[in-house]
């Protein structure tokens, strides 16, 4: 029964490394927009000009 | 359920003001303040003007003579806030495209070139508590972060407490129990100093504005329960609920995000890609052939559309005929022919088999994108209802129980009449009825929306239900489609109809349309000089020859045209409105079980033969009429509903119940209206009937459902049948069947859509 004494701190060592790896995950934006992201490879990669400037 | 003498706020008239306050929110005391005080003659500081430049600089988006600003700001207070902001626009000089993200908690706005004043907003956003965050061209607000963060984390916190409180459910005792409690309680630490914030804000914002919101209960019964564990760990007993707590909180989380994603879904703007289905155009562009999304689209690129496709820019046709339908720009749904050179609006739907255009305007800046824009910004509008009340009554019920519980059961011991307590408040929290019929509502105004109605006011549907008398304004309304020649109208020689249709290409004129439609596709003439004159006619040039077409009535109040050839005339022809066959039938429908009248300024025995050949009792048909008389006309028989178009309709349309716009009406009759109906064909107001009726169907069914579950389950927990552990999985489950039923039941009202 001891050996729950490693357990359970395993356990929590690793949910958190999984939360912080979430938290990250989170803050630099990987779940903003889960729609457009997969087309984003489709389109060019020079940034498309800006239709008002050309017309300016 | 509230005490009646605390007042209604004075702004929002919705809410309950604070106690020794006029208004419920900082937001509405700041929009009144405006609203008596701020004129266009705003005296502007230095210290202003510095500040207007440093925000311009930094976080404003230059495009051409317009200068737009991005802030996130914290959630209204109320939808009157909301309602407050819209009208913003009239009280900072200059304001203009203000636009409310709900689903990203963003306001965007714009300025004209060296006119902004964002710091003046800023000031206002602040007063009213909004906490605006200026936003950098590209930056994305945090906002969706902290949620996604809150929820992922809570599911963690949750299990982990679940995982450990396992042992103790299969039997573990001693220090091994001990260890396992202690580490439920480590682990629920988070979740009830952090993941729980949201629900204690509205809670102490719903106690502040006296409103006995849903979160009340729910926050009341995680702090008790919190308490309540926490002083059984610390006194060494097992009732602990942290597993219950955890959990619960959990699935409300997730139930709202999903609630809340299904909400924004309905409420999302009408972005302008869902209107060109088409993903891809055919387009030449430097004489080379590509294939290119409708935002791609530049000035200059040639188009090629089929039939059927809507075309996504103002563009100029290239082909020598294409037919074509308007509805969303004119609310006309009848086909239309535009002959070579003819300018075609963003919107407008092919109906030949195959056209080419030249882009003349990009998507973004046409007239379509315009009109768009504005329905987003009113399309925002939400009420306080039925169900907002019917919520605030459960939980006071609640409250009630409990109390007469602790009155009436004292001997069961504090321990039971906590648990039994706790488990009350968590079953039979009303969130499933406060979101379930605003989610109905939403679907119905994005169904409405898609067969070309735009329903200004949310409260229109139940006024909907109750439509008895329909008051229809003729001229424009009722009328003015398409001309016909008439039968005494002298004969035309081909060679001037030639002359004609050229001239009449450039105009977009209903009796040019007409014209187009009777005599069909000719090789026109090359016209210079060409020009329309509104309200006389069309001028131009051609090899050499000055013709003129003007337009006026004759005699019997026909329109009557005359071809002048160097100021002589050479062609005279009477035209007159087309009986159109869908305006009788669709009277025909509307006048089932209801009553018709027919209101015009037009002379009377024009009235009275429309009256008679449409099937409006004659005693029901009114001529002759100016605004003013209208009014009193209306008064008279009071109509539930008036259809108009004009800004001649306006006094009426205020003064009736419910008043609708027809066929992309003049802006302020739109503004007048609770409903603004873009498509021409009347017979699908009978649609909307329908609608509202089963939209009211799904409603009662929801709230039926959640009553009777709120009763029962009550009852449960007060009898101490059901733990706080069973009552947090029900409480979530109970919603989403709400939500599932809502969306199976909108699913039917969609089959509405079919049906044009």
């Amino acid at each position: 029964m001891s050996i729950i004494f490693l357990l359970a701190p395993m356990a929590l060592i690793l949910s958190g490394l999984f939360m912080l790896a979430f938290f990250w995950a989170t803050k630099s934006g990987q779940w903003d927009d889960l729609d457009l992201t997969p087309r984003k490879i489709l389109e060019d990669q020079q940034p498309e000009k800006d239709p008002y400037e050309s017309a300016n | 359920m509230q005490p009646q003498s605390v007042p209604l706020c004075e702004y929002c008239g919705v809410a309950y003001a604070r106690e020794g306050d006029l208004f419920c929110c900082d937001g509405c005391q700041t929009l009144a303040g405006i609203s008596e005080t701020v004129a266009p003659s705003r005296q502007t500081s230095p210290q202003n003007l510095v500040e207007d430049r440093r925000l311009t600089e930094h976080f404003g988006r230059t495009r051409g003579e317009v200068v737009s600003f991005e802030c996130h700001v914290d959630a209204l207070a109320c939808e009157a806030c909301l309602q407050g902001l819209a009208r913003l626009e009239n009280h900072v000089p200059g304001l203009g495209d203000l636009r409310w993200d709900r689903n990203r908690s963003v306001l965007s706005f714009s300025f004209p070139r060296e006119q902004e004043q964002p710091e003046r907003l800023g000031k206002i956003l602040e007063g009213m508590r909004l906490n605006p965050r200026w936003l950098r061209a590209g930056e994305q607000p945090t906002q969706n972060r902290d949620s996604v963060l809150r929820l992922g984390l809570t599911g963690a916190f949750a299990a982990n407490v679940m995982l450990f409180a396992v042992p103790t459910y299969t039997g573990v005792t001693g220090t091994l129990q001990v260890v396992f409690e202690w580490l439920q309680f480590l682990v629920f630490l988070p979740v009830v100093f952090w993941s729980a914030i949201p629900i204690y804000r509205t809670a102490w914002v719903s106690l502040r504005m006296r409103h006995l919101s849903v979160d009340l209960p729910l926050a009341l019964a995680f702090i008790l329960g919190s308490i309540f564990s926490f002083a059984s760990l610390f006194q060494g007993g097992h009732d602990l609920y942290f597993d219950s707590l955890s959990g619960f909180l959990f699935l409300i989380l997730w139930s709202r995000s999903l609630l809340e994603k299904s909400l924004s879904k309905a409420l999302a703007s009408p972005d302008l890609g869902q209107f060109f289905e088409k993903p891809l155009f055919d387009v030449k562009r430097n004489g080379q052939e590509e294939r290119l999304p409708w935002d791609r689209l530049v000035i200059g690129d040639e188009l090629t559309l089929t039939s059927g496709d809507r075309l996504p820019t103002d563009a100029i046709l290239l082909s020598a005929s294409a037919e074509i339908e308007t509805a969303w720009m004119t609310g006309e749904r009848t086909p239309r022919l535009r002959l070579q050179g003819a300018l075609m609006q963003a919107g407008t739907r092919l109906l030949s088999a195959q056209a080419q255009m030249r882009v003349t305007k990009v998507a973004s800046e046409s007239d379509f994108a315009k009109l768009l824009k504005s329905i987003h910004v009113n399309g925002d509008k939400l009420g306080v209802d039925l169900e907002g009340r019917l919520a605030s009554g459960l939980v006071l019920t609640n409250f009630a129980v409990i109390a007469g519980l602790f009155l009436l059961a004292a001997p069961l011991g504090i321990d039971e009449l906590l648990r039994r307590s706790i488990a009350l408040l968590i079953v039979a929290c009303p969130c499933a009825v406060s979101f379930a019929a605003p989610l109905a509502r939403a679907r119905a105004n994005k169904i409405a929306f898609k067969k070309g109605f735009w329903v200004r006011d949310p409260r229109v549907w139940d006024r909907l239900l109750s439509i008895r008398k329909i008051a229809f304004d003729k001229t424009g309304t009722l009328t003015g489609g398409l001309m016909r020649l008439t039968p005494d109208s002298p004969l035309i020689d081909s060679h001037w109809k030639r002359v004609i249709l050229s001239l009449e290409n450039i105009s977009r004129h209903p009796i040019a349309e007409s014209l187009r439609r009777l005599w069909g596709s000719h090789e026109l003439f090359e016209v210079s000089e060409a020009q329309e004159i509104p309200g006389e006619g069309v001028d131009g040039y051609i090899m050499g020859i000055h013709y003129q077409i003007r337009g006026g009535t004759d005699e019997a109040g026909r329109i009557r045209l005359d071809l002048l050839r160097d100021g002589i005339r050479v062609v005279e022809m009477h035209l007159q409105d087309d009986q159109q066959v869908q305006v009788r039938e669709a009277l025909e429908i509307l006048k089932k079980n209801r009553e018709i009248f027919l209101l015009s300024g037009d002379r009377q025995p024009r009235v009275q033969s429309f009256a008679k050949a449409h099937g409006f009792p004659a005693q029901n048909a009114f001529g002759e009429l100016s605004p003013a008389r209208k009014v009193e006309v209306l008064k008279e028989i009071s109509p539930d509903l008036y259809i108009g178009d004009g800004t001649n309709d306006l006094p009426a349309m205020k003064a009736a119940p419910v008043a609708v716009a027809v066929k992309a009406a003049a802006l302020e009759a739109q503004a007048a209206a609770d409903l603004v109906m873009f498509d021409g064909d009347l017979g699908r107001l009978d649609e909307i009937f329908t609608l509202a009726r089963e939209t009211r169907a799904l409603n009662r069914r929801n709230l039926i459902f959640a009553l009777i579950y709120n009763v029962l389950a009550g009852t449960a927990a007060v009898a101490g049948v059901i733990h706080p552990l069973a009552a947090a999985l029900l409480m979530p489950v109970s919603s989403l069947l709400l939500l599932g039923s809502t969306t199976w039941g909108t699913r039917l009202l969609r089959k509405l859509e079919g049906r044009s």
